[in-house]
């Protein structure tokens, strides 16, 4: 059992091969925690997370061939499986919302400002509700950027692009972040500011 | 979904931004808003794990990866059939071997290991007779209980003249051997039925669809 702990996701994957059930919970232990957080960032659903991930650990007990390590580590596999896997619910879904909107006038109009006693668990709502509202191609970054922390290398793997579209992506989506959590933003200095032009 | 990258449009800055390595975004974007910005972004929480995902993973690996081969299914698979069905299975089969085993084609195949197993009768080329014939040796009483033909289709009794109609299959009626040598004719052409149970006496052949 302690060598299974011990043991590297190549080694584990192998297990998986031979049918090994204890190499199979471990690597699903060390990997769930991250593939279902991107999967909810994702979609904003902790139901449609939880079959995302389930699809992702199944599709590689049932293949695990398909993954090569020299190519990619296994989470970069799994989140690029879930990203997969998302993008496909948006597409069943017929979202309208642009895969990835260049128009910066599109972002939605900025919330009311903290002075209005939101508390930390509708902060975090509005947090989600900004995310959520975002393009796919700029929520996927910014979630593996800010969330998984994940290098802008590894982001480009996982979403199959190169790094300088990845930085175009991150920072049009961090610029419509700013803009939509600008009450958010410094204590509410930026409401202050409008209040004050709006007096004189 | 294309997207182009935009190139020399600094943000938060009024000259030509800097190149910035691949893990400095905030360096184009100034470093103090994107730590506000990733600050506030870290108040949004994930939910923990439920449950119910740990259940159906588990499952699906015991299904998927653990499911016995597909030839040991199949020797191992069970049918349930209820009780009467069986029952009634059973009884059919039954009845279907009951009458198979009693049919004629049986019977000749019986007749015909019989006699191979025998001593071959000798068959003489009688003139008188439209046939050949059997010639019996002497042979001691031999007392043959009276037995119907099992051949499905009506018989006709032997005729007093001892003429046979074709595709006899008499009565047999009891029959005592005199000890006499005596010849049984057929005629030519005939046919006969041969009993379903033969029967077989000192070696001799006897059909009593035959018999004068």
């Amino acid at each position: 059992m302690r060598e299974v702990r011990e043991a590297s996701d190549d080694s584990l994957l192998e297990g998986i091969r031979r049918g090994d059930e204890a190499a199979f919970l471990e690597l699903y232990e060390r990997h769930r925690e991250a593939t279902f957080r991107f999967a909810y960032r994702m979609l904003g659903s902790s139901e449609q997370a939880e079959d995302i991930t389930h699809d992702c650990f199944v599709s590689l007990m049932r293949s695990p061939m398909r993954f090569d390590p020299s190519r990619a580590s296994l989470r970069t596999y799994l989140y690029s499986a879930a990203r997969n896997l998302a993008l496909k619910q948006f597409r069943d879904a017929a979202n309208e919302v642009a895969f990835d909107s260049r128009e910066e006038g599109e972002a939605s109009q900025p919330l009311e400002g903290p002075l209005h006693g939101l508390l930390a668990q509708e902060l975090s709502q509005e947090i989600q509700k900004a995310i959520t509202q975002m393009p796919p191609l700029q929520r996927e970054v910014v979630v593996l950027f800010e969330y998984e922390e994940q290098s802008l290398a590894e982001i480009a793997a996982i979403v199959g692009t190169d790094v300088g579209t990845v930085k175009s992506r991150l920072h049009r989506a961090r610029a419509r972040l700013r803009r939509v959590l600008a009450p958010y933003l410094n204590g509410g200095a930026h409401k202050s500011k409008e209040e004050s032009n709006h007096e004189g | 979904m294309k997207d182009e990258k935009k190139t020399g449009e600094p943000l938060s800055h009024q000259g030509p931004a800097p190149k910035a390595p691949d893990e400095c975004v905030s360096d184009i974007v100034g470093e103090a808003e994107d730590e506000d910005l990733s600050s506030l972004l870290k108040q949004w929480h994930a939910p923990g794990i439920p449950p119910s995902l740990d259940t159906r993973v588990a499952a699906s690996f015991h299904q998927r990866v653990m499911a016995p081969p597909l030839w040991k299914c199949l020797l191992t698979a069970r049918i349930p059939i209820p009780v009467p069905v069986a029952a009634v299975a059973i009884l059919l089969f039954a009845v279907i071997s009951f009458f198979a085993l009693r049919s004629p084609q049986l019977g000749s195949f019986r007749q015909a290991e019989v006699v191979s197993a025998i001593n071959q009768p000798k068959v003489l080329e009688n003139p008188s007779a439209r046939g050949s014939g059997v010639v019996r040796a002497p042979l001691p009483d031999v007392q043959i209980p009276s037995k119907a033909t099992t051949s499905s289709s009506a018989g006709e009794p032997s005729k007093a003249d001892g003429s046979q109609p074709p595709k006899t299959t008499q009565k047999m009626s009891t029959i005592t051997l005199q000890g006499e040598q005596e010849t049984i004719q057929c005629l030519a052409g005939t046919e006969y039925r041969p009993l379903a149970v033969p029967r077989i006496y000192a070696g001799i052949v006897f059909n009593p669809s035959e018999v004068r």
